[in-house]
């Protein structure tokens, strides 16, 4: 069985080997729409709805732009750049700062958690909207859930879905996301219509938070913003991956400041200024309430099934950077199974945790505690460390002959620098009980935990690493004097 | 079966080799310049600042 031009281009593009320049065909626009089409979710809503816990809509929209902007531009900057360049899979880039171990143990912590999470919140969400569409119809009240059980039973049926969509492959996910992301931008902007004909937009901008948790504005308005940083430094598993399919660094970077930045802040947005207009931060349950019977049960029917092709999107995608990180065992699992062990955790959590979608702000801020000490390393060792250079050879070469092995395949400054990160976040923020020191405040807890990391990282890297043999920093990668066309 | 492995490994390499020209020429198409660097910063320092004083 000869192994063709197209096989090899396929391997390539799943991650076992560099996209070259010629094969990656996604321009400015392209790239654009493809990270639009991800940013226009159902959880925008969710977020919009949380920031209005905690500011009103004036101070809610700056905390929505504020926030994103900084979580996006710094999450690009770690991710998109580097795999811009050189064509190569995120996780497989990872080992250039955290060893092929590391690179495990970080998709582990950052994309095995984090979708399990939102496959949960959304799956409940999937759940609430089928339970308001139906109390909505039998003409009850939609701002009190019917059944629980029924919730939790439907919740978990959108998982089994989701299962059964990403079993089935690719094709079935690209057919719904070509219906559902523009169809959100739809709905978005009738949400706004219907806003804007019940209330002036200077009305909106005057009315008062859901709930919020101190007396001290200044500290609310913090902490929306971080949970806006929070949502923007939550594509950081993701972005990699998609900017690896665009033409140049400068096509992978900058559309991340129209595509993700704009979509999430317009739907945050809606879901803000609905949450707030309406008095309930649940989208299943504004929606039900924003238009009448007509409008209520179409918005509840299309956002449940918007939720299950989320779902899909971030399940397949997670799935994909198994291939690489993954041992040769879980590669021999079949998809289908891998897909259902995957779906294990968050139907667990939809039956025993369904609170996590009522506070699933705190989830999100939980996972920016990785995600920025992430970006701060990704950052200081690519630009800084390496001054923008990989070693391409390192990358795919057998753990134990590579020039980024590190320590058993771990990277013991990388992960001390990614702990170090964490915990100046969690120290400075504490995500459950919302309680923070001064210094959030002034600085949110995003950007010291990503300074924190980074500068830990840098710091260590240039006195130890060097002289420990770690990791080639300082030296040139080797290349071959050859041309390529020659092989 | 060790043909195709030996295959693969002339496959990566002559990618690996195509990224190592445009390295040892310097010239990276679509290269991030200070520019873009600068405009980035100054995009999210003016939307954040901005924004700051118009909603706190």
């Amino acid at each position: 069985m000869s192994t063709t031009k197209d096989d090899y281009r396929l391997a390539a593009e799943r991650g076992d080997a560099p996209l070259l320049p010629s094969e990656r065909l996604w321009g400015f626009w392209e790239f654009t729409y493809a990270n639009s089409a991800l940013a226009i979710a159902t959880w925008a809503f969710l977020i919009g709805g949380a920031v209005g816990l905690f500011v009103g809509p004036r101070e809610g929209i700056a905390a929505i732009v504020i926030g994103n902007i900084i979580g996006v531009s710094i999450t690009a900057l770690a991710t998109c750049v580097a795999t811009g360049r050189y064509g190569v899979e995120q996780f497989v880039f990872l080992r250039s700062m955290f060893g092929a171990n590391g690179a495990r143990l970080v998709y582990v912590l950052a994309v095995v958690f984090l979708t399990m999470g939102w496959l949960a919140v959304l799956g409940i969400m999937f759940g609430r909207s089928i339970d308001g569409l139906q109390t909505l119809v039998s003409g009850g009240d939609p701002t009190v859930p019917a059944s629980p059980l029924k919730i939790v039973i439907a919740a978990c049926g959108a998982i089994l879905l989701t299962w059964f969509v990403v079993a089935k492959g690719p094709t079935s996910i690209r057919f719904f996301n070509m219906i559902i992301a523009p169809a959100l931008v739809v709905l978005m902007f009738v949400m706004m219509a219907l806003i804007l004909s019940q209330h002036s937009f200077g009305e909106i901008l005057d009315m008062k938070p859901l709930a919020p948790p101190f007396e001290d504005g200044t500290a609310n308005f913090i902490i929306a913003i971080e949970v806006n940083i929070a949502a923007g430094m939550s594509w950081w598993p993701y972005l990699g991956n998609l900017a690896r399919l665009t033409r140049n660094e400068r096509v992978a970077t900058w559309p991340n400041f129209v595509g993700v930045f704009g979509a999430a802040v317009l739907g945050e947005i809606v879901g803000l200024m609905a949450a707030v207009a309406l008095g309930n931060a649940d989208p299943t349950i504004w929606m039900a309430q924003i238009g009448g019977l007509v409008v209520g049960v179409v918005a509840l029917g299309f956002v449940a099934f918007a939720n299950v092709t989320s779902m899909a999107n971030i399940l397949y995608t997670s799935l994909i950077g198994l291939r690489q990180v993954g041992t040769a065992g879980v590669r021999a699992i079949r998809w289908e199974t891998l897909t259902f062990l995957f779906c294990v955790a968050p139907l667990a959590l939809v039956m025993f945790a369904p609170g996590i979608y009522d506070g699933f702000f705190k989830f999100l801020v939980w996972t920016s505690a990785l995600n920025s000490a992430l970006a701060g390393i990704g950052i200081a060792d690519y630009f800084i460390l390496r001054r923008q250079q990989i070693d391409l050879r390192a990358l795919f070469a057998r753990p134990q002959d590579s020039a980024y092995r590190f320590w058993h395949g771990f990277n013991p400054i990388g992960l001390f620098a990614l702990a170090v990160g964490f915990l100046v976040y969690v120290g400075v923020f504490n995500p459950l009980s919302l309680e923070h020191t001064s210094l959030f405040v002034l600085l949110t807890a995003s950007i010291p935990s990503c300074l924190a990391a980074g500068l830990c990282h840098w710091g260590l890297t240039a006195a130890f690493a060097r002289r420990l043999g770690w990791g080639a920093y300082g030296e040139r990668p080797a290349v071959s004097a050859a041309p390529a066309a020659q092989l | 079966m060790e043909d195709q492995a030996l295959a693969w490994e002339r496959e990566l390499e002559r990618r690996i080799r195509l990224y190592d020209q445009l390295e040892a020429g310097g010239h990276w198409p679509g290269r991030l310049s200070a520019v873009d660097y600068w405009a980035m910063a100054g995009l999210t320092l003016a939307l954040s600042v901005g924004f700051w004083m118009w909603g706190h």
